[in-house]
């Protein structure tokens, strides 16, 4: 059961990314709170995916980083969505919902 | 994603490493502290909360490195960690790391060279056009004893016309002739072929041009083509040969071109062609069996080698009718016809060769498998620091990466000097053996031995060391090395294999080394030593009919044996062990044959009077040849003297008196009379004695000249020289060599399979007591404290060298037997190359079986004895 989700996170986890980074710039724990809290309490992202995956997309030029101030005044690292990442978020997910829309009538047929 | 962006992670990656990893340290503290506070805010105190948030990030480190994982140039950045890190520990243990890489250079060394030579001989492309398409064509003859021979001039143009499977096809015929007319007359070999043998090739000249149509006639062929190496020595590579007249023969022959060297690698040391031009004699019905032509013909592009066959074998069917075994037509691929007889014999160098580099493999790995032991503790901090364990392999395979590939380098300079070497000892008749050289191909192959050597030995013990586990590492605080059971016995393996390996290699050594002394035992049937032996050819031109030729053979031979310090000269075609000499079938006076009674078949020879006495042959029975026996009309007169050799005596006249009995060629006489019997001697070699040979008093015009002397013959060569030129100063003498020599030529191949085998298998006995010598050495290391306490309780010296050589032989014994066991599954693939001795020879299995054991005792006595010298007080305070 564990490994399979493991997967199911990292195909989606860049997806989840961009997507809780669409509504405005996140710290890295804001990042994994947003998430949990979009997918009502379904992934929790732990800071051993999380930091890998926002390296990858800010590599990638979807994500920049840059350091600023938390809530409570203290220094952390932002990321905000880029152009490019915006426009990537929007391909992945047409195509999550192609493949959503197939997977789920694949399992329903009978 | 963008390039750009990659482009520019990469550059920050690998450049502005320090402010990237600063950077992400922040990044990760800034997040704990931020998740501390979190959970600060969920109710736990500062203390529970930090707990609980270290408890979540799962390890700062650990975090670090997963994002480390993920960047740009991340491979490249480790790969060049890992090279500076295994440098470092090159160089920080430079005792195993020089005994690691000159064992690895020397056997990665030994196998490029071997392989240079097979690159050579066997797997380089013949320097002509699409040369898989090449065939030689023989007529197989089993009943005559030509298993595979040339084919005739009207074979050759019927097998050229009769078939539709051959493209093209071409004749060749090597003869030597004097060429005069020079400063110092020569021979010069010489090459007749059809106009379409270099097309048929693809030889282009480099200058002028090839035989027409017209040229390749009877009469009109007085043109010819040098070969690069005339081209260069006789004139100076000037290209205004053209046009210049050769006198070859008392012939002059217009030079028409250069043939580039490449040709030599086929058809070795021939001077000049001719073109074939058949005359109307070898075109005769009579000529239709003279089997002295090499056929060469292009099989068609969409035909393949058994449809050529399938159609040549027809054709056969066609001349023998109802006795098909008797006669057959071979389509036989010329590269086959180059090689097919060094093939074996190298292979089983290039196996032996590797299995040393195997050795040599296993050495280091068992080298490598004690130092992980002692960097257990290394690998379980870095393992405690976040490396998986792919990234401790990794780290680890680089290591033994480097090792290889250093080795390799040196090897190459080893390689270098061993082909050199090789090329120096390898026998003369090795195909293009001269040709070996450290080209691309073999530097590749070199490139992949490191590689997969390295791999080899180094990925047991990696995996055996990234196998760490941490918390009994850790806590085993790294002093003394714990090596886990399975790590020992791996190691004990490894032992076991060298050793099985030395054996199979020490046995075929062995085996091979007891042929060479047979071989060496075997007397030639006559007397080789204080023999000279130099060629000549009288020009057919010249000495055109027979009293010619015995009046020069009679004046030469006259002065030669006036010379002093000659006891006895005698001309011969050809004598043994120089080129082949003849057969032919003949007959017995009132033989009553049975119905499938083959016709007598035998060699012969034409020697002057003097000739069993200047070669050394025994009379055995009946008389010698004297001088008024000697005939000048044809070889056999009605009651002619004839000697046979008694191998043909026992064959033909088993329970009879052979003295007095006639032979002749053919059963119309007419017929000459056995006066004598002589010992039988070998022909070609000395695995072989002549099946029979009939010696008829006669002179020839090619022929030997034999000459005992009393003492070194080398120093007569001029003055015999001298003496012929004094009868005909246009006379030259060539191939002048001792018989001594000749002999030693004939087992030249040998000796060279020989001597590398030996010396692989020394290398390999010598690796595999290095080996075991390392294993029990670190056995004793491991077993100090216990035999610290054996010895305080009262062991004796003896008992503990006992115990220790008792592990030692066992080790040894098991890698004997298996040994044995391969070598005895193995050396029968060597039974062609061996001589006396059977593939099982008990004695040279027994012996090697004695040496290894020898060996292994000796190499584990060291350290044994430096076993018994452990001081209990220290062994046991040691802990």
């Amino acid at each position: 059961m564990k490994a399979e989700k493991t997967d199911l996170l990292q195909g989606t986890l860049g997806l989840l990314v961009l997507k809780a980074l669409a509504l405005g710039p996140l710290h890295g724990l804001g990042v994994s709170q947003r998430i949990e809290q979009i997918t009502r309490g379904t992934f929790q992202v732990k800071p051993g995916s999380l930091f890998p995956a926002l390296h990858r997309l800010e590599e990638a030029g979807w994500l920049k980083a840059s350091w600023g101030e938390s809530e409570n005044k203290r220094r952390a690292k932002f990321y905000r969505l880029t152009a490019a990442g915006r426009r990537q978020l929007e391909a992945e997910t047409q195509e999550w919902q192609t493949i959503s829309v197939a997977i789920t009538a694949a399992l329903k047929a009978s | 994603m963008s390039l750009l962006s990659r482009l520019t992670s990469f550059w920050r990656n690998l450049f502005s490493k320090q402010r990237v990893e600063q950077d992400l340290s922040e990044e990760v503290s800034a997040y704990l502290g931020l998740l501390i506070e979190s959970k600060m805010t969920e109710g736990f105190d500062p203390a529970e909360a930090r707990r609980q948030a270290l408890i979540e990030l799962g390890g700062i480190e650990q975090v670090k490195e997963s994002v480390r994982e993920v960047r740009m140039g991340h491979y490249l950045e480790t790969l060049l960690q890992d090279l500076r890190f295994a440098g470092r520990m090159l160089f920080k243990h430079p005792g195993f790391s020089l005994v690691a890489i000159l064992t690895l250079s020397l056997g990665i060394g030994a196998t490029t060279a071997i392989f240079s030579v097979v690159n050579a001989v066997l797997l380089r492309q013949l320097p002509i056009s699409d040369p898989q398409r090449v065939a030689v064509i023989h007529d197989q003859l089993p009943r005559l004893n030509l298993p595979r021979s040339q084919v005739s001039a009207l074979q050759y143009l019927d097998y050229s016309s009769q078939t539709d499977v051959f493209e093209s096809a071409a004749a060749l015929s090597q003869r030597g002739l004097n060429l005069t007319g020079v400063d110092v007359p020569q021979r010069l070999q010489t090459a007749r072929a059809t106009a379409s043998f270099f097309p048929l090739l693809g030889i282009n000249p480099l200058v002028g041009h090839l035989f027409t149509a017209a040229e390749d006639k009877f009469g009109n062929q007085h043109v010819a083509l040098l070969s690069y190496g005339t081209w260069k020595r006789l004139f100076a590579a000037d290209p205004a040969v053209l046009g210049r007249s050769l006198q070859l023969d008392g012939e002059g022959y217009e030079v028409i071109g250069v043939i580039p060297a490449g040709i030599e690698e086929l058809y070795p040391g021939i001077d000049v062609w001719i073109p074939m031009g058949f005359s109307p004699r070898e075109l005769s019905e009579e000529r239709r069996w003279s089997l002295a032509y090499t056929m060469l013909a292009r099989l068609k592009p969409d035909v393949g080698f058994e449809q050529a066959q399938a159609a040549m074998s027809g054709l056969a069917q066609h001349v023998t009718g109802d006795r098909p075994d008797d006669f057959n037509i071979e389509v036989r691929p010329l590269m086959e016809e180059r090689v097919s007889d060094v093939r074996g014999p190298l292979y089983i160098l290039l196996c032996a060769v590797v299995v040393v580099l195997l050795i040599s493999c296993a050495n280091i790995a068992n080298l490598l498998l004690a130092r992980a032991s002692v960097r257990s503790r290394e690998m379980a901090i870095r393992a405690a620091l976040g490396a998986g364990r792919r990234r401790i392999l990794r780290q680890l395979l680089t290591e033994s990466l480097l090792l290889g590939m250093t080795g390799g380098a040196l090897g190459v300079g080893f390689a270098a000097w061993g082909t050199r070497a090789l090329i120096a000892i390898a026998p003369a008749d090795l195909p293009r053996i001269s040709e070996a050289r450290l080209d691309a191909r073999v530097l590749c192959f070199t490139l992949v031995l490191s590689l997969v050597s390295g791999i080899v030995f180094g990925l047991m013990p990696a995996l055996a060391a990234s196998k760490t586990d941490l918390v009994s590492s850790l806590k085993e605080s790294g002093r003394s090395d714990t090596a886990s059971p399975s790590r020992q016995r791996l190691r004990q393996v490894l032992v076991v294999a060298e050793v099985s390996l030395a054996v199979v290699l020490l046995i075929s050594a062995g085996l091979l080394l007891r042929s060479f002394a047979r071989l060496l035992e075997v007397s030639p049937g006559f007397d080789s030593h204080n023999v000279l032996t130099l060629r000549l050819s009288l020009s057919r031109a010249q000495y055109s009919d027979s009293t010619q030729v015995a009046g020069f053979l009679n004046a030469a031979l006259e002065r030669i044996s006036a010379t002093p310090g000659v006891k006895h000269a005698a001309v011969a075609f050809q004598p043994p062990f120089t080129s082949g000499g003849d057969n032919s079938v003949f007959a017995i006076r009132g033989r009553q044959a049975g119905p499938d009674d083959p016709e007598p078949h035998a060699d012969y020879l034409y020697v002057t009077w003097d000739y069993f006495r200047a070669i050394g042959i025994p009379l055995l029975k009946g008389r010698l040849f004297e001088l008024s026996d000697m005939r000048t009309q044809g070889p056999i007169g009605e009651g002619s003297a004839i000697i046979i050799d008694e191998a043909l005596a026992k064959r033909f006249w088993p329970d009879r008196e052979p003295l007095g009995a006639n032979i002749g060629w053919g059963n119309e006489g007419p017929w000459g009379t056995i006066v004598g019997v002589v010992g039988t001697v070998h022909t070609k070699d000395l695995i072989e004695e002549s099946k029979g040979t009939i010696y008829f008093p006669s002179y020839f015009g090619s022929a030997t000249l034999v000459v005992r002397t009393a003492d070194d013959p080398r120093s007569l060569a001029e003055t015999i020289r001298e003496q012929v030129l004094a009868v005909d100063a246009n006379q030259p003498l060539y191939d002048i060599l001792t018989m001594d020599e000749r002999l030693a030529g004939s087992l030249e191949a040998r000796r060279f399979a020989v001597t590398l085998l030996g010396v692989f298998a020394a290398l390999a006995l010598l690796l595999a007591a290095i080996g075991l010598y390392g294993v029990i050495a670190y056995l004793v290391t491991q077993r100090r404290h216990e035999i610290g306490i054996r010895v305080a309780l009262g062991a004796t010296g003896v008992d503990v060298l006992k115990l220790v050589l008792k592990q030692a032989i066992q080790l040894a014994l098991i890698g004997v037997a298996i040994g044995l066991v391969a070598a005895f599954a193995l050396t029968r693939l060597l039974a062609s190359l061996l001589f006396g001795v059977s593939a099982t020879d008990p004695l040279t299995f027994a012996s090697i079986c004695v040496i290894l054991i020898t060996v292994a005792l000796t190499a584990s006595y060291v350290p044994a004895r430096r076993a018994t010298k452990i001081d209990p007080m220290v062994a046991l305070r040691y802990e």
